[in-house]
């Protein structure tokens, strides 16, 4: 066997000089042929996990990943940092680039798929040719019921990897608490699977919580906030039309500012345009949604404010993690106030249809199919109920999972459907009581008294590091301590009648 | 800023209303936008004079199409009759003459079959001259497009040696182009381009930045690329920009697949009715296929189909009617006269 030196292999093929925590550990036990659990901080570097694997392991490496933008980004990046022969597989690739791609597999290192493209049969097929070498299942806390992104896709991988002929697995995850951990083993069936735990908490992040009156509040204080401290800065928001509008009315406030916003709603090249600006420096502050974020690798970033919370703890740990990716000190704050509370309910009452939606749904069909009236296709039931797409996909699933939909056809019978009902209702109700404790949890933990870093970290692990600057507000955090260093220059205004010399900077001719 | 620019988008919407004079309902005009290969927009493009604007606006969305058009006739610029035909008032009239000057500058039925294409690898061009002369190799490129990603790789290859010669050239192309449009359409063109650790500016940004809608952002930069694209056409000084057209083909208005298909078994001598049986299509798409062609080719034998009394006739009823609706015309000639043959009369009524 050949000996290979991992941190030049690391230098030659992704320039870092040094492994992070974590990394080189879980890498050998991967080349080794094991079967590895992963559980790394976000921001941590995850990716090269496997990354890394794909360029050393003589064969293929083939990557589950639950967000298809998330993973088209990723190839994007490979790319560009000259990783070429990978490519990401999902159902939004047209037609004719998926033929020429499903021809040619065997030219590529390294095959993002999303779960749903992996379920098909006729892709297994595709895959069995290929000599596989590590399967990875990313996010893979979205294999457990209990993790906060339950996709019951993931819960067939391991029907996938059966039909693979057992490739050594590789599950990583940023988010699992131990009942998640244990979960993801038990699904994935590899009972033998090492475990390579490493503590979630971010000592050079700093948590605020600051409960205001109102919305106009929590816009003052970011105003107040971001006018003394020229750092990037990221604001999540949950609602794409108030990040919008927030940005709009921060531009007119902090008019020497470069403020713009994003949201999964934007075209992607539009989007992309605002990614990199950010990147480059070229805009400071972002108000953005969920939809930003993942497979950013901005590591300078200094304050993730949050205007609207998310729904759980691993989410909110997620996006305050795009922070200080380098190390820096940077903080987290929080601002809510009392009516904050309806408005996450109603959204987690939302991502979940009422039972009388669904029962209307199965009584449109019945008429349907007796009056002989042509059906909308599964795929398409949110249309058709004009309920969200979450709420849509929870139908389809429970749909699926007794037989009632195959092959996104319908197969419903009165019969049928009264067998099965009960069990419907019953998992409804535990969903909703999940998700109604997930928020709870999240909220009880913003209004604590207690140590804000304590208490976050808490169903994860036993015990946290030491924070390298301020700790969290209710251990008295002072804002005239913190001195981030500032990253902006005052942009110089310009005017139309200059676009000559702008074109001549953009041409790389200044000199001239 | 004038007014012109500011409204821009209402002004081709008013200018396509006022040219098609209640003929046709408000979807035509976007569609025609909007670029369908569908056989009406592309007839509707040519009998109204709009073709210029034919496809300038790909990516518009059907609502914000809507919306714009519900504020000019709530301006009473506009009305809507009954079966949905738009009919311009007097308001909107002197409205339109007040902006026309600045509706100048599309040739999108001309340019349609390029202009995607010319603008991906044109922007993809200048990202990645502008970094790699900086010795900068590794960038997210703007553009996922095969096509267009193939076409810098081969054209870098070629001149990557030359790396300053090239941007001074582009630099002298883009500025001299850019001149034939106002400062501010030129600005807005320039602060679109991505390069080196300078990405380009969503539509969002340029309209804040120049306080204009997002429609009229877009349809200010189209109006820069088919400038670009007109100079390089009938001017030799631009080498560097003819260079992002090669192997597109420029035509007048695009013939759809089918519809060539349909043209080469009319190539090979065969009949209406064979053809028919062929394709296995109906009769009545057959004849769609031969009024596009009629429309493209330089050689249609329209007399296979009319003769000159029926043209005649229908030339007639154009002329005293004062009208290209169908129905209308259908109603006033002889009844043994086809739609078929009235549109393909006033293809030729066109030619």
């Amino acid at each position: 066997m050949r000996i290979i030196h991992l941190e030049e292999a690391l230098y030659r093929h992704f320039n870092y000089d040094f492994f992070r925590q974590g990394q080189k550990e879980i890498i050998s036990d991967v080349l080794c042929g094991k079967d590895v659990l992963g559980v790394l901080p976000t921001g941590s570097g995850k990716s090269i996990c496997y990354q890394l694997p794909a360029k050393l392991l003589d064969g293929i490496t083939i990557v589950v990943s639950p967000l298809i933008s998330l993973m088209i980004d990723q190839v994007k990046e490979l790319k560009a940092a000259g990783f070429k022969d990978v490519i990401a597989l999902n159902s939004f690739l047209p037609f004719m680039e998926q033929q020429r791609a499903l021809n040619n597999l065997d030219s590529y290192r390294l095959i993002y798929v999303s779960p749903e493209w992996l379920q098909k049969r006729k892709h297994q097929n595709y895959l069995k040719q290929l000599p596989i070498k590590l399967f990875v299942v990313d996010e893979a806390h979205c294999i457990s019921q209990w993790g906060h992104e339950f996709r019951p896709d993931y819960q067939r991988l391991h029907e996938v990897i059966e039909a693979l002929n057992h490739p050594p697995v590789l599950a990583l995850s940023a988010t699992a608490t131990p009942d998640v951990q244990t979960d993801i083993i038990h699904s994935l069936n590899k009972p033998d699977m090492k475990r390579h735990i490493y503590p979630m908490d971010r000592n050079n992040i700093a948590f605020c919580v600051e409960e205001v009156e109102n919305d106009q509040e929590k816009l003052d204080r970011i105003v107040e906030m971001t006018k003394s401290y020229f750092i990037p800065v990221l604001i999540y928001f949950t609602s794409r039309q108030i990040a919008e509008e927030t940005a709009l009315s921060l531009s007119v406030k902090l008019p020497k500012r470069n403020i713009a916003y994003y949201h999964g709603g934007m075209e992607a090249s539009e989007r992309l345009r605002i990614q990199q600006q950010f990147m480059n420096n070229q805009i400071d502050i972002i108000c953005c949604t969920s939809a930003f974020g993942m497979g950013i690798n901005k590591s300078d970033i200094r304050l993730v404010v949050h205007y609207h919370l998310p729904l759980q703890i691993e989410s909110y740990i997620q996006e305050v993690g795009r922070a200080g990716r380098d190390g820096e000190s940077s903080v987290g704050v929080i601002l809510y106030h009392k009516g904050d509370f309806r408005l996450s309910a109603n959204m987690v009452k939302n991502e979940l249809p009422s039972m009388e939606v669904i029962d209307r749904l199965i009584t449109t069909i019945l008429t349907c199919q007796s009056t002989q009236v042509d059906l909308p296709s599964p795929e398409q039931l949110h249309i058709l109920l004009d309920i969200n797409e979450g709420a849509a996909r929870f139908i389809q699933r429970q749909l699926q999972k007794y037989g009632l939909i195959k092959d996104n056809e319908w197969f419903i019978d009165e019969k049928k459907w009264k067998q099965v009902r009960e069990s419907i209702v019953q998992y409804l109700e535990k969903r909703q009581l999940y998700k109604n404790d997930k928020l709870n949890e999240l909220y009880r933990w913003v209004q604590t008294g207690d140590c804000l870093r304590k208490t976050l970290y808490q169903p994860f692990q036993d015990g946290f590091g030491d924070p390298t600057d301020q700790c969290c507000s209710n251990c008295g955090f002072d804002w005239n301590k913190w001195v981030p260093e500032s990253l902006f220059k005052i942009p110089e205004a310009s005017s139309p009648i200059n676009w000559r010399k702008k074109l001549q900077k953009v041409l790389n001719m200044e000199e001239v | 800023m004038g007014g012109g620019v500011r409204m821009l988008f209402q002004g081709i919407l008013m200018d396509c209303f006022q040219k098609i004079n209640q003929e046709r309902t408000s979807s035509s005009v976007y569609n025609l936008l909007i670029g369908k290969k569908a056989i009406q927009t592309i007839q509707d493009a040519r009998f109204y004079h709009i073709a210029d604007y034919y496809g300038i606006y790909p990516g518009l969305a059907k609502d914000d199409y809507r919306i714009q058009l519900n504020q000019l006739i709530e301006l009473d610029y506009l009305r809507e009759d009954n079966e949905k035909k738009i009919q311009i008032t007097k308001k909107g009239k002197s409205w339109l003459a007040s902006c026309k000057t600045n509706l100048d500058g599309f040739a999108g039925a001309k340019y349609a079959n390029v202009m995607e294409t010319f603008k991906q690898r044109l922007l993809l061009f200048i990202q990645t001259i502008t970094n790699t002369s900086k010795k900068q190799y590794l960038f997210i490129p703007i553009s996922d497009n095969h096509e267009a990603e193939q076409f810098v790789k081969g054209f870098y290859k070629q001149y990557k040696q030359r790396s300053k010669e090239v941007l001074q050239q582009l630099y002298k192309e883009l500025e001299k182009a850019l001149s034939g449009l106002t400062d501010l359409e030129a600005s807005m063109f320039v602060d679109r381009i991505t390069s080196y650790y300078s990405y380009g500016s969503s539509l969002q940004q340029l309209s804040q930045d120049y306080q204009l809608s997002i429609q009229d952002c877009f349809l200010i930069l189209q109006k820069g690329f088919y400038r670009l694209l007109r100079v390089q056409e009938h001017d030799n000084d631009y080498l560097m920009l003819k260079h992002f057209t090669k192997n597109l083909y420029i035509s007048d208005t695009p013939l759809s697949q089918t519809a060539q298909h349909t043209l080469r078994l009319l190539q090979k001598k065969h009949s209406f009715k064979e053809i028919v049986q062929i394709r296995r299509l109906k009769a009545n798409t057959i004849q769609d296929h031969l009024v596009e062609i009629a429309m493209h080719e330089m050689e249609f034998p329209f007399f296979d189909y009319l003769n000159s009394t029926i043209y005649e006739e229908i030339k007639e009823v154009v002329h005293s009617k004062q009208s290209y609706r169908l129905k209308e015309i259908k109603n006033n000639v002889n009844p043994d006269i086809s739609y078929f043959q009235i549109r393909l009369a006033l293809v030729l009524y066109n030619k």
